[in-house]
């Protein structure tokens, strides 16, 4: 049997296997919560704010609904705070000010959460396997490498429906409560940004199975997992922030090797070049992350 | 499925000077014994004699630290080379416990190179043969330890390997299993070699063709069961407890002074044992005739030593 169907096997496996232990369903819950209850708030601001607005313009209380948040989308205020979003990116800020709001903020969300969520979820899977010796019966039968590789794809794969299922719920929360918003264009982007979100999420999926080869312990591995999700966000922060135009060259290349690297480029709209290269180098980082864990896993006794 | 040409030479296993270090202990230090092809062969020891460390090496989960290992003529396991000719059933593992009974079997099929639906048809003739077929729908976390045991010991039959290692398979099985276990194996010797360990050794010596003692990761003695059996003759009686067996002085013995005789109270058993040449019918002959005379009430008689006898006196003698 070549590689390609090893892979193949062991990822429909892995993806049956999360679908019946309901770790999947558990994702999923966690997703569509969050992103309700985040969608939720966030449309709340929005009619704080426009009420602020109408007061301050003194509008008259028959206007349409909706109208003023329209309004503060188009203002510059509203430009500046997404240029903040954006990490004072003032030209991807200028770009995504057309998008809808609402979108914009669930795709911000689903990359911020998915991570986390995948982290304490996946890391346990090989370390789990290991230490429970079930990996033995297939570890005979195909490389370790192939096994590897198919449960990455195999918890990929459920990451996608999962992504996709909340933007539908944070987009039908918005058709009721934000009903100036074109609700087509609206669900195009939540789809267009859930799926950036999958991309972006692949990244911390190879570091938490990567991570989980290093132990027998799904414990310990979660908890290395994190540890390395705080300290990539620690090295972001400074890359940001804090570096001098001395090392810049050097933080920078640091920084392309984790995925906050990466971010940005991922969301410019229209611009598939930069698009693909971060979608390339997150697909890279996230099997260059289980390479590492797998150089232990390759000489490890079972 | 394109079936691999089938290993024709004399042994399917030849160890050479294996040696598996772990960080305080050598599992194995410097074991050599080969495994003819076709036999069921046994291997015996006290816990912590490299019996699993061997048969992991065997299985590529794990790598010896020295040595040789020659899997049927082809060297030591490699996966793309020995996947599905060469399986396992590992001691003390679980299994993912969310997956379907049928399915798990259908999954390693599948990663052997079966096709789905030759996955299928081996996988429901596995679970046939350990009597899991009507569980074939159910959750593995569904099953007792007797039937994942069962379950574990199907699918290091699947695909019709040419090597399978069984650690310990008989472990948690019930007495009727475990006479289906054996007809299995039985049943597969010739086309397949069959690699057991067991601390069960009355089964070994009904199961095995040939077996090795290890001790300490060292071969002690490695022969054909029959020969282990009938190299030390021993007859075991067992007697009416009302009628124990005569002393010389009370009874005098005819034909039987050169032989040792010893008399256990509390199973009833004398047992004879001989150095010379003589064979079991001609000691028999001189023995049941002085019991008899003696007035000794006999419930049974058995045949050779027993290979629990074989592996103390060999363990004994190192």
């Amino acid at each position: 049997m070549n590689a390609f169907s090893q892979v193949y096997v062991t990822a429909k496996h892995e993806l049956i296997d999360s679908m019946r232990s309901k770790r999947a369903v558990i994702l999923f819950l966690l997703c569509l919560v969050g992103a309700l209850v985040a969608t939720h708030f966030f449309i709340k601001l929005l009619m704080m704010l426009e009420a602020q607005f109408v007061e301050l313009l003194q509008l008259p209380e028959g206007a349409d609904p909706g109208t003023v948040t329209v309004s503060i989308w188009e203002s510059p205020r509203y430009e500046r705070m997404l240029q903040g979003m954006m990490r004072d990116d003032a030209e991807l800020a200028a770009v995504l000010a057309p998008i809808p709001p609402v979108s914009l903020f669930y795709g911000s969300i689903a990359s911020m959460m998915m991570p986390l969520f995948v982290v304490f979820l996946s890391a346990t899977r090989i370390a789990d396997e290991m230490g429970s010796g079930s990996a033995r019966f297939p570890l005979f039968r195909c490389s370790r490498l192939t096994w590897c590789l198919g449960k990455f794809w195999g918890q990929a794969v459920v990451l996608f429906p999962v992504l996709m299922l909340s933007a539908v719920a944070a987009w039908g929360i918005s058709y009721f409560r934000l009903p100036t918003f074109d609700p087509v264009t609206t669900a195009q982007y939540m789809l267009v940004f859930g799926f950036k979100s999958w991309l972006y999420t692949l990244a911390w999926l190879g570091l938490a199975l990567g991570v989980s080869q290093l132990t027998k312990s799904g414990n310990v591995a979660t908890a290395i997992a994190l540890i390395l999700m705080i300290a990539s966000a620690v090295l972001d922060g400074f890359v940001r922030y804090k570096v001098g135009p001395g090392l810049a060259q050097l933080w920078d290349s640091a920084h392309q090797l984790i995925p906050q690297g990466h971010w940005r480029n991922l969301w410019w709209p229209n611009r598939l070049e930069f698009n693909l290269t971060s979608a390339v180098m997150l697909l890279v980082l996230a099997h260059l992350y289980m390479m590492i864990g797998f150089f232990f896993t390759r000489r490890r006794d079972l | 499925m394109i079936q691999p040409k089938r290993f024709s030479g004399e042994n399917a296993v030849v160890i050479r000077d294996l040696v598996k270090a772990y960080k305080k202990t050598n599992a194995l230090d410097s074991l050599t014994l080969h495994i003819p092809r076709g036999s069921v062969f046994g291997l015996v020891g006290a816990n912590g004699a490299g019996k699993t460390s061997l048969m992991s090496i065997c299985s590529g989960l794990t790598r010896p630290t020295s040595g040789e290992v020659d899997l049927l003529g082809e060297g030591g396991f490699n996966v793309d080379v020995h996947s599905g000719r060469i399986t396992v059933m590992p001691q003390d593992c679980g299994l993912p416990n969310y997956t379907r009974v049928g399915e798990i079997l259908k999954y390693y099929a599948q990663l052997q190179g079966l096709s789905r639906r030759e996955s299928i048809a081996m996988s429901d003739e596995a679970l046939q043969w350990v009597n899991l077929y009507d569980r074939r729908r159910d959750m593995i976390r569904s099953l007792s330890h007797g039937m994942l045991g069962r379950l574990i010991v199907a699918q290091a039959f699947l695909g019709d390997p040419e090597i399978v290692f069984l650690d310990e398979p008989m472990s948690g099985l019930d007495p009727k299993e475990v006479q289906n276990l054996r007809r299995l194996i039985r049943s597969k010797a010739g086309e397949q070699t069959i690699v057991v360990s067991s601390h069960l050794l009355y089964e070994m010596e009904n199961l095995c063709d040939e077996v090795a003692f290890i001790e300490k990761g060292r071969l002690l003695k490695q022969d054909k069961m029959a020969n282990l059996l009938n190299r030390r003759p021993v007859i075991r009686v067992i007697l009416d407890p009302e009628t124990p067996p005569p002393s010389e002085t009370t009874y005098p013995v005819t034909g039987l002074e050169d032989v040792s005789r010893s008399w256990q109270p509390e199973t009833n058993e004398l047992t004879i044992t001989w150095k010379d040449e003589r064979e079991i019918p001609e000691v028999n002959a001189a023995l049941l005739p002085w019991l008899l005379g003696a007035g000794c009430r006999i419930l049974s008689v058995e045949r050779g030593s027993d290979l629990e006898q074989v592996f103390l006196d060999s363990s004994a003698e190192q």
